[in-house]
């Protein structure tokens, strides 16, 4: 019996990856992060459907508290991934299509300051923000 | 179908005037409204001449529309395809009622739950002590009463914890856990052993309390799927499957035949990956680390699958209220075609090896025997139940889904050890596969969600499924604002982990132990909601 199972295991051969050396490929709908496209985000004219439909309050809609003229009182979304729970319903909820699930899920990191990604809407400006692949610049390059 | 005249002249001879009420509320359920002071002749009539089998008891706080407390006894009539609510109002100044134990031992935990969260007392039940909460949680803070919510901050007290007398000379008490290698999850054992033989054990568990009960009141209609498939990851889907079933039938609304069918594969998926993945542990158990291997391949082919269903390789987001969120294409129809010829070609080797391989089956033949009259006594569900005897399964008892359209086998053994649990796996797990094809074979066109925008206020439902643990139960009250008023949730770990203790003392050693727990396969999280 134990010939029995040698056999099929040295047959089944090697089948795990050489992760995280090499990409773990996801399937196309993989809910991963949920990433906000600020410039279609209409959380500057006053929109919250996302913080609405967040359960876990991973999405809030805030207004900046600062010195410089240009940014204070103007509204800022902050999307706080670890809250997510990576439903999704902030993306069925947006009427702007400004909020998509990536496949990305190596969400790991030192701070949880990394882990915060915002928006912020100025009447001038228009909206300006960071998204986390832009925070977290090669981390996992 | 119940005969409703029958049962009515059965009630008014077992208790009198004591019955206050039967009625049958819908073609599938049966609602009895009996004084406290009836309870017991009540059980053991239904139990003895009806065949009834206890589900559940909790209870619920109907303050301020209605006067005080209501205690609620779910029995399963199988072979009527029919539930029977037992409901008696409690006094609201002592609510209390005389303990079922001795009639039903099955309530034992049920009664312990109702005492800490809802303060009402089970009188002369044989050890009243805290179960799901915190040691130091303060004893006149009532979690499941209406007027306490989620977010309030409660004070811990002085923390109170049940102690065993000291062992006496010659046995040698021998904990385990709540921290152990691995990836376990959080719970206590206190081994008891005299030289190399378990006599006795204790069982804390119960550190993964998260009031999701209570958490659920008053959400939104699309967030109530989110908390149910948080109850136990490994059996999401069939959690948020019976928290779904629950609310179409509050609202009277049926899901689309296509949305039952792919319900139904994806309830068999969730099967697989648990089947496989308890074969992978119990092969890591008895030390054959290529089954192992094997068996873990397999699971993880299903998870993968299951990520390109549903975008979460458990399943996570695909029941909604009134269907499911997405359907499922052609291509993704396939690769589920693809991969079951695979399994079945692979679990049909693996199973013969596996029953062929003389140093694991040397393990599990006669350990942990759940005899089948204490797997009745203590209404086991699932698989445990099943390997001692009882035979019972949602899906054939009260279909739901696409059960009732597509043909399988459930299969029972009497043996009830270890062996008798790992069998009924495998032998579940081809007839998986068998209701898969079945299903991919009459899958039938269409949308996958019928709207459902509110629920009735004032309505009671029941929902119900066969998770891979076996039979979770949810039921839930609609408030006056259309949102849940009351949301009560039996999962079959909290149901399994009772007859557990039995299986222990009395035939295996203190090296039997991790085999029979694996054997079981037990949640902890799921049994703990």
């Amino acid at each position: 019996m134990i010939l029995s199972w040698l056999r099929r295991g040295l047959r089944t051969g090697v089948l795990t990856t050489r992760y995280p050396a090499g990409c773990e490929e996801m399937p196309l709908d993989f809910r991963g992060r949920p990433a906000l496209d600020a410039d279609r985000c209409l959380a500057g004219q006053g929109c919250d459907r996302c913080v609405q439909a967040c359960l876990p309050a991973a999405l809030s809609l805030t207004t900046v508290t600062s010195n410089d003229p240009k940014t204070t009182s103007a509204p800022q979304l902050t999307l706080d991934y670890s809250r997510c729970i990576m439903c999704g319903l902030c993306v069925a909820a947006c009427p702007a299509d400004a909020l998509h699930m990536v496949g990305d899920y190596e969400l790991a990191s030192t701070t949880s300051d990394d882990l915060r990604v915002s928006a912020v809407f100025t009447q001038e400006d228009g909206a300006s923000s960071r998204d986390y692949e832009e925070k977290n610049n090669g981390r996992y390059a | 179908m119940i005969d409703i005249a029958s049962l009515q002249s059965r009630l008014v001879a077992a208790c009198g005037e004591k019955l206050l009420n039967a009625e049958q509320c819908s073609p599938d359920e049966v609602v009895i409204e009996v004084a406290p002071g009836a309870l017991p002749q009540v059980v053991q009539m239904l139990r003895d001449e009806f065949k009834a089998v206890f589900v559940d008891l909790f209870g619920l706080d109907g303050r301020p529309e209605q006067q005080g407390f209501q205690l609620t006894l779910v029995f399963s009539l199988d072979e009527e395809e029919s539930w029977l609510y037992v409901h008696a109002d409690l006094d609201v100044d002592a609510p209390r009622f005389s303990s079922l134990v001795e009639v039903l031992p099955a309530a034992d935990w049920y009664e312990r739950v109702v005492w800490e969260e809802l303060g009402v007392t089970p009188q002369g039940h044989p050890l009243l002590a805290g179960l799901r909460l915190a040691p130091d949680w303060p004893q006149d803070v009532y979690p499941q009463r209406h007027a306490f919510r989620w977010q309030e901050q409660v004070q811990g007290g002085e923390p109170h914890y049940f102690e065993l007398a000291p062992a006496p000379a010659g046995i040698v008490d021998y904990p385990l856990g709540p921290v152990r290698s691995g990836i376990v999850e959080s719970g206590h054992y206190l081994l008891r052993t005299a030289g190399e033989e378990l006599v006795d054990m204790r069982l804390q568990l119960f550190y993964k309390h998260r009031g999701i009960e209570k958490r659920a009141e008053g959400l939104d209609l699309e967030h109530l799927p989110l908390i149910a498939e948080r109850i136990s990851g490994t059996s999401a889907f069939a959690h948020s499957l019976a928290l779904c079933q629950a609310l179409e039938r509050a609202a009277g609304v049926d899901a689309p035949p296509r949305a039952r069918f792919l319900r139904t594969l994806l309830a068999e998926l969730e099967r697989l990956y648990n089947h496989l993945g308890f074969q992978a542990d119990l092969c890591q158990a008895t030390g054959l680390a290529v089954a192992q291997a094997q068996f873990d391949i397999l699971k993880e082919r299903v998870l993968r699958l299951n990520s390109r269903l549903a975008g979460h390789r458990y399943l996570f987001g695909m029941n909604v209220p009134g269907g499911l969120s997405r359907d499922l294409d052609e291509q993704a129809l396939q690769s589920v075609r693809d991969l079951i010829a695979v399994l079945r070609r692979d679990m049909e080797t693996l199973s013969r090896l596996l029953l062929a391989s003389a140093s694991h089956r040397d393990r599990l033949e006669g350990s942990g025997i759940l005899k089948p009259e204490d797997a009745l006594a203590y209404c086991a569900v699932g698989p445990i139940g099943r390997a001692s005897g009882v035979d019972r399964d949602l899906r054939r008892d009260h279909p739901y889904a696409a059960y009732a359209e597509v043909d399988f086998a459930v299969p029972v053994l009497a043996a009830g050890d270890a062996m008798a649990r790992a069998q009924i796996r495998l032998d579940e797990t081809m007839q998986s596969l068998h209701i898969i094809a079945q299903v991919l074979g009459a899958l039938p066109g269409g949308a996958v969600r019928s709207p459902l925008e509110q629920l009735p206020p004032g309505k009671a439902a029941f929902g119900w499924a066969e998770s891979p643990r076996g039979e979770c139960l949810h039921w839930l009250l609609v408030g006056e604002d259309g949102t849940l008023r009351r949301y009560r949730v039996r999962t079959a770990s909290f149901a399994n982990w009772q007859a557990f203790s039995l299986a222990i003392p009395g035939h295996n050693i203190l090296t039997d132990f991790p085999v029979i727990e694996q054997s079981f396969g037990l949640s902890f999280a799921g049994a703990d909601c």
